[in-house]
């Protein structure tokens, strides 16, 4: 039997006169864990997201978490399941401290101080911030507010987090952690992660990726599948990374015959 | 004009008019002192702190005479029309407040323009917009940026390279084919350049350093 952690029902999003998202329609299981929708810019990615978020209230359609209908009546409960990070989290937190910012939605829950000990002791050995802990907020760079925010979005144990596109604030280095840090929580916690962007880079290995365009689905598949349409992706205004690039050009004229990250490799596969 | 740049060892007198000048961001010094130096308008991406509640209203905070024509200009540029400045600014997507974020910078007007990670977070199309711009704002300003190497080698005129002790300055080209001192200086080489400096060290073939994909490939296809 099917089980889906997140399902989307013919969702319509308006801004204004306009359409965002049309008619909208995908489910994503629990054991799919990280799933990617790529979008360009100014589609809507924020939009969507606190629609799923129950932030903002759809024009039409069904959106369902742990089989929980987003609904005035469901939503406390709907929220329970959920986190949300927004890109305006990055600006915005709570508290002066990292220890203060994690324990305080545990403390509004009320936890016990043992329990508050127990839960910040695993969540930071999985987001990797213990040598966060003391450290003032305003003293943190890109990398370690990322870190943050992914740590205080686990502290209640949801099941999924929609995630809206924070990783443009960080270098390609920077990414390459926090999406292994995600990977981390999936593996350890068994959370779900559903986040928007616009970098390809983003994309790489994930077994799921749905790439939205002009308010509908366009693509929905592996990212091996969905990267080999490069020409569509081209189109779409998304920028193929330079590797990439370089590997499918290769693989054009019969040099290699799969995509390459690393440059040592297809200096070694060129000449062998 | 001329602009001067110390560290602990060196001064370099730099004639950056009409070019689009690169730093990576790890010449974090070399930034420093150019902001000290010059107090120059810094374009950030990622300052998204806007008073105003429309698009025309945030650009009169932020200039006491802003310069509507080249506002105007540069609206036109980026493909936006007049009725962009009567957006409601909680209206706008992350893209149209980067945007908005250059128009109310720029309505200041002043000699030295330093944009900050001008690409980060953006599509390709929208890329595309902000070369455009950088290459208009060229003639009439002096613009420096840093970020990503592959977009300093691909789209700056000339390059600033330091490792806190020497400086470099160059035309970007001799810069980023230089992959030993960007080695030397722990700093990060573009992708391209790198390809053609491996190939020649590591398999002795001699590739020609290009910023084009395709004519690397064109170049590989010779040799393999």
């Amino acid at each position: 039997m099917d089980d889906y952690i997140l399902e989307v029902n013919n969702l319509t999003i308006k801004n204004k006169s306009t359409i965002l998202f049309d008619d909208l329609s995908f489910k994503v299981q629990r054991n799919e864990g990280v799933v990617a929708l790529l979008c360009s810019n100014s589609v809507g990615k924020t939009t969507l997201i606190k629609t799923l978020a129950g932030i903002l209230i759809p024009d039409s359609g069904k959106i369902s978490v742990n089989n929980l209908l987003l609904s005035k009546k469901n939503f406390k409960k709907y929220i329970r399941n959920i986190s949300t990070i927004l890109e305006d989290s990055y600006n915005y937190f709570l508290c002066d401290t990292v220890i203060e910012e994690l324990e305080y939605p545990l403390i509004n829950l009320k936890y016990k101080k043992d329990e508050i000990e127990e839960v910040i002791d695993r969540v930071i050995n999985i987001t990797k911030i213990n040598g966060l802990l003391s450290k003032m907020i305003s003293e943190l760079n890109n990398l370690e507010k990322v870190k943050l925010l992914l740590a205080t979005s686990i502290v209640h144990e949801p099941s999924l987090i929609f995630i809206d596109d924070i990783f443009r604030f960080l270098n390609q280095k920077e990414k390459r952690i926090i999406h292994n840090i995600i990977k981390s929580i999936n593996y350890e916690m068994g959370i779900t992660f559903i986040y928007t962007t616009s970098d390809i880079n983003d994309i790489i290995n994930l077994d799921r990726v749905i790439v939205l365009n002009k308010g509908k689905i366009i693509l929905d598949d592996t990212y091996y599948n969905i990267i080999y349409k490069d020409n569509e992706l081209t189109k779409m205004g998304f920028e193929i990374p330079i590797m990439i690039d370089l590997s499918r050009k290769l693989e054009f004229y019969n040099l290699v015959d799969k995509i390459y990250y690393n440059m040592d490799e297809v200096i070694n596969r060129l000449w062998k | 004009m001329e602009i001067t740049l110390d560290n602990n060892k060196k001064t370099i007198n730099a004639d950056i008019s009409k070019s689009i000048v690169s730093l990576q961001e790890k010449n974090k010094i070399i930034l420093n002192n150019l902001i000290n130096k010059y107090s120059p308008i810094i374009v950030d991406n990622f300052n998204d702190y806007f008073i105003g509640n429309n698009v025309i209203n945030e650009i009169s905070h932020y200039s006491k005479y802003p310069e509507y024509s080249l506002i105007y200009e540069i609206m036109d540029l980026l493909n936006m029309d007049k009725s962009f400045l009567e957006r409601d600014i909680n209206s706008l997507s992350r893209t149209k407040k980067i945007y908005l974020n250059i128009l109310r910078n720029i309505s200041k007007l002043d000699e030295i323009i330093i944009f900050l990670n001008p690409f980060l977070g953006l599509d390709n199309y929208n890329k595309k917009k902000i070369i455009k711009l950088l290459n208009y704002l060229k003639e009439k300003y002096i613009v420096i940026i840093s970020g990503d190497v592959d977009d300093l080698y691909r789209y700056s005129d000339y390059s600033i390279v330091s490792n806190d002790f020497e400086l470099k300055y160059d035309k970007t080209d001799k810069i980023y084919i230089d992959v030993k001192t960007l080695i030397k200086y722990k700093l990060e080489i573009p992708t391209l350049s790198y390809i053609t400096y491996k190939a020649k060290e590591e398999k002795n073939v001699k590739l020609f350093y290009s910023k084009d994909t395709r004519d690397i490939i064109k170049d590989i296809y010779k040799h393999v």
